[in-house]
């Protein structure tokens, strides 16, 4: 994001400006969503807690003024900076007492956001399931060489015979097939952007 | 925005692989908060790794089985094909194929115990059992012990602590056949997995391996006989 975008929000949620939350909101809650996901395998509501609780630390830190262009380099930096400790919190008290925070429900359009981030996500798993199974042996061979046996370019080239460029264009063309098919719905993340302004 | 990243491809493959040292990483996941293409395409590959993954296990799982049948299929469609050319040979023929055929099922009832399957790897031997890479880590591997033997599911079972506290976060493991090939690979937390997936007889190596670093090296057996 370039820097005058980020000050403009920044600038907009210290003044308690809601639209300015509600694109912050829109903006981030993919990527936390899919690092909260990543490293932690857990139950949807714990998931639920964990969101609102990086959301609540990244709006409270920027209203306090915790976010400083000039020390965090970037929004990314600082709304990723404070994922990661909360993840971090999260196996401390795991470990701890079992249970996560106990704090109030998860705000509805956060449990939105989840619910919508783990629909898209089966969805997605339906039709690469789907496109892997149609998907000729040739592309198919390369794609299993490449991640399951999570051999180099150059280690496929030798064990197929082909110049590594052949192996490159085989493995990118591939990867085109499986993402023909998907076509990302973004309609929803902007009604859930809009869920954020009717909070309290 | 478009992406900026050189070699984009590539570097989401380094970081889903685990190639990645944990500075670089970290870059790249905060670069993909901030790249929702970078981010949709991470999200792609990962799971066509889980399914890859799951699709490769149950080859595994039905290779002994299948492999007679498959035979003996291409060898009735080839007749099917062309029964002009051999329908004065079809009598010497059926009888080679029902030898054929009694052979083929008589090895799909039981699964192949091929000796070259067991054959020990010099260089990985010396390895086993040892924690390749200590640093922060300290690891207790309670199961499989060394050399197990099994026949049924597979439970692995360890303990981590990183930098004295009780680790619980990811590690892959991996497990190799005695050709070196990977035949499956997965990622498991609170050091516990147990493997449902039947592997052909053999000897196996299995690895935990964290931010691309192999931590542990230790062996079983599959359906080894007895000697």
């Amino acid at each position: 994001m370039r820097d005058e975008e980020q000050l403009r929000l920044v600038q907009g949620i210290q003044r308690g400006d809601r639209a300015a939350e509600s694109e912050l909101f829109h903006r981030y809650q993919n990527p936390i969503l899919w690092k909260i996901c990543r490293q932690i395998k857990t139950d949807r509501e714990n998931i639920n807690d964990l969101a609102s609780e990086v959301y609540v630390a990244i709006l409270e830190g920027i209203r306090k003024a915790a976010f400083q262009p000039e020390k965090w380099d970037s929004l990314e930096k600082y709304v990723w900076g404070v994922t990661n400790n909360k993840i971090r919190d999260w196996f401390k008290k795991e470990k701890r007492d079992r249970k996560f925070f106990h704090a109030d429900p998860p705000s509805e359009p956060i449990a939105a956001a989840v619910e919508e981030y783990f629909l898209e996500n089966e969805e997605l798993g339906r039709h690469l399931r789907s496109r892997l199974a149609k998907l000729a042996t040739q592309y198919k061979e390369v794609l299993e060489l490449r991640y399951f046996q999570e051999l180099s370019v150059a280690e496929i080239s030798a064990q197929l015979g082909l110049a590594p460029r052949r192996v490159s264009e085989r493995i990118n063309y591939a990867l085109k097939l499986l993402r023909k098919v998907y076509e990302k719905k973004n309609s929803g993340s902007s009604i859930l952007g809009l869920f954020w302004l009717l909070l309290p | 925005m478009p992406c900026e990243i050189k070699n984009r491809d590539q570097r989401i493959d380094e970081f889903l692989l685990g190639k990645l040292s944990p500075a670089e990483a970290e870059a790249f996941e905060i670069h993909a908060f901030g790249c929702a293409a970078c981010l949709e395409e991470l999200r792609l590959r990962e799971q066509m790794m889980v399914l890859i993954k799951e699709e490769r296990v149950t080859a595994v799982a039905t290779h002994t089985r299948r492999r007679p049948v498959s035979l003996v299929k291409s060898i009735l469609d080839f007749f099917r094909l062309q029964p002009n050319v051999w329908i004065y040979a079809g009598a010497a023929a059926v009888l080679l194929v029902g030898l054929a055929l009694t052979q083929l099922l008589r090895r799909s009832e039981t699964p192949d115990i091929d000796a070259a399957n067991f054959a020990e790897l010099p260089h990985l031997e010396s390895r086993v059992g040892q924690v390749l890479r200590s640093g922060e880590f300290s690891l207790s591997v309670h199961a499989p012990k060394i050399g197990d033997n099994f026949s049924g599911d597979i439970q692995f079972r360890w303990e981590a602590k990183k930098d004295g506290e009780d680790f619980r976060g990811a590690f892959a493991l991996k497990i190799l056949n005695n050709h070196e090939e990977s035949v499956y690979a997965t990622t498991v937390e609170n050091g516990q997995y147990i493997l449902k997936a039947k592997l052909a007889p053999g000897l196996y190596y299995w690895t935990l391996d964290e931010h691309g670093e192999t931590l542990y090296l230790g062996k079983f057996f599959v359906e080894k006989p007895i000697e």
